[in-house]
């Protein structure tokens, strides 16, 4: 079965490469990009939930931490995992708790470990 | 160990010394003075009493009645009492003899020849003798009677009565000179412990209090002397100091963001690129295209991974980093990494064996754990390298601390390398140019275990006898919560 993922980040370039490289790997997965947390809660809103959604931290506008505590608050969205997309450990002390309750990659990431962790999160749920 | 004697102590020694050294020496000087007045006083006493007998015999004819010259000289006796004897001496051929005496034993006995320099001489003569402790002196003075010399006059006194007078008022001044230099030496310790002694363990606390990072602290002596102008360049000096310390605080701070900032904009970029060139690859048919996207992706990898190790280890390296201890449960912890690294472990036909106990806690940072086993794991890949091979998992426990190993079963280390394998940017296999060891991974290993308190080394048996890192950790238990 084809599973729905959203990649929410404002780098086009890693959007464009987390598309190409998690489709050509998996056929089974199917990514849509999503440039920014607004976006992507825009989506939301129409209903159009995916699977899992793949999401920055650091982004202009609404932060990939604000956009988690906004998907925690409602009911049908809580239960989409997400899998933080992350190049700066050292502001995750704060947010620990966030990460542990789902997970995160930490940039740059393998494409293929990041395959395997999407499968983990979406078959866990 | 050399014992350690204090500066109040030694001070006060000396001065205890000195005043000793004064008071004996003084003492000394009093009493010789002293005997000598004695000797000067008697000698004169005995003159003025031969004046007295020579007046009160009269004549020279008078000298001859015995009985009247003997009265006079018990008369002298009697209201003397220092007097021992009086002897009247007169020449008899070429000698001297005792003619009347208060001594009756003595009469008509030779004089001693002092009495016979004395009437020949015409001086007076002193003979001090001080035996079996009394002290006497015997003052010879010539006899003058009707204007010519007739003999001589022999009076012993006793001097013990002003003896024991004198060795009363010593004994009194020594009473009194240790009893001021009592006070005196208490007064100059409180003197001491008020003025030097207290300023220095003022200052050996405020210098403890420096040591220990405490800026804030100042000296507050207002003694108007060398202390309190010490006390005003120390107070500059931990100002100063401060002022330096805030300004490489903020340096610091600045270095970590510089830091952080360039890691975001480094890493960002090698994602789209290590994953697009395999992509890139696979379309292309061009053998020679092909080799040089290979070795494009070999280095795009290795920049990758430089890239992420520097950063962590200048994160582990800055002052301002801190661990967030929480209870983790080691053996879920590992089968949680296994499961994420499952891929590359299939992919490269390796066997994976956790033989922790599933109840062991540790006390510990999560996410640096993690990157401590993703070091030690991708060690482990590399040491295994093309073969199939194992890697196991174990732990043993020693009262609070759990000592974690992880084995693989790869090309192994020789002794001589062992040592600098924690080295930053040592590669083991400098020969091999290894293009995905940075030479940082285990230092980064190293700093992580010491900031959790715990040691890491390594064990192996020789070149393919695979290799053991051990580490240790904190076991969890509730009061650790309180001390971190």
């Amino acid at each position: 079965m084809v599973k729905k993922i959203f990649v929410v980040d404002d780098k086009t370039d890693l959007l464009y490469s987390v598309k190409q490289g998690l489709e050509e790997i998996d056929s089974e997965l199917k990514v849509t990009i999503i440039q920014s947390a607004e976006k992507c809660l825009e989506k939301l809103v129409n209903n159009e939930l995916p699977d899992l959604i793949l999401l920055d931290i650091m982004m202009p506008g609404m932060n990939g931490w604000e956009m988690f505590d906004r998907l925690k608050e409602n009911n049908s969205w809580r239960k989409i995992p997400v899998i933080f997309l992350t190049a700066r450990t050292d502001k995750i002390a704060k947010n620990a708790g966030k990460f542990l309750a789902d997970d995160y990659i930490e940039k740059p990431f393998e494409i293929k470990e990041l395959r395997h962790r999407i499968h983990n999160a979406i078959n866990n749920k | 160990m050399r014992k350690k004697f204090s500066v109040s102590l030694k001070l006060s020694l000396i001065v205890i010394l000195t005043a000793v050294l004064i008071f004996v020496s003084m003492t000394y000087v009093n009493i010789n003075e002293q005997t000598a007045l004695f000797e000067t006083s008697y000698s004169e006493k005995a003159e003025a009493l031969s004046q007295a007998l020579d007046s009160s015999i009269g004549s020279f004819n008078q000298l001859y009645d015995k009985e009247k010259v003997l009265n006079y000289i018990l008369s002298f006796i009697y209201r003397n009492d220092d007097i021992i004897s009086i002897s009247v001496n007169l020449p008899k051929d070429d000698h001297l003899e005792v003619y009347v005496s208060s001594n009756s034993a003595l009469i008509g006995a030779i004089s001693s020849p002092e009495n016979k320099q004395a009437y020949y001489d015409n001086q007076i003569i002193k003979i001090p003798d001080d035996q079996d402790g009394s002290h006497k002196l015997t003052v010879i003075t010539p006899i003058y009677l009707s204007g010519q010399e007739a003999g001589t006059y022999e009076i012993i006194f006793s001097l013990d009565e002003s003896y024991n007078a004198l060795n009363a008022r010593i004994l009194n001044l020594v009473g009194i000179t240790i009893f001021f230099l009592t006070v005196l030496i208490i007064m100059y310790l409180l003197l001491l412990r008020i003025t030097i002694i207290n300023p220095i363990n003022t200052f050996k606390d405020a210098i403890g209090k420096i040591g220990r990072g405490e800026l804030d602290t100042c000296i507050n002596i207002k003694s108007h002397d060398e202390f309190s102008s010490l006390a005003e360049a120390f107070n500059r000096m931990t100002k100063d100091l401060k002022e330096r310390n805030t300004d490489v605080e903020k340096l610091l701070n600045q270095k970590d963001d510089f830091i952080n900032q360039l890691g975001h904009d480094l890493k960002t970029p090698l994602t789209p690129i290590t994953t697009l060139l395999p992509l890139v690859k696979k379309r292309v048919d061009d053998e020679k295209a092909r080799d040089m996207i290979d070795v494009s992706i070999k280095n795009a990898e290795y920049m990758k991974n430089l890239v992420t190790k520097i950063l962590q280890l200048a994160r582990l390296n800055s002052p301002n980093f801190g661990l967030d201890f929480e209870k983790i449960n080691l053996c879920e912890e590992i089968n949680r990494i296994i499961e994420n690294k499952s891929y590359i472990f299939k992919e490269k036909n390796i066997l994976v064996e956790n033989k922790i106990d599933d109840e062991l806690f540790v006390y510990a940072d999560k996410i640096r754990i993690q990157e401590l086993f993703d070091n030690l794991i991708s060690n482990s890949i590399r040491y295994i390298g093309k073969n199939s091979g194992k890697i196991t998992f174990d732990a043993k426990r020693e009262e609070n601390i759990a000592t974690i190993s992880i084995s693989d079963t790869g090309i192994g280390i020789t002794k001589e390398k062992i040592d600098f394998i924690f080295d930053e940017f040592y590669k083991a296999d400098s020969s091999r140019h290894d293009i995905e060891s940075t030479g940082l991974g285990l230092s980064i290993c190293k700093r992580i275990v010491e900031k959790h308190g715990g040691r890491i080394w390594v064990e192996s048996l020789g070149e393919n006898k695979g290799t053991t890192f051990y580490f240790t950790l904190n076991i969890y238990d509730t009061s650790l919560q309180k001390n971190y």
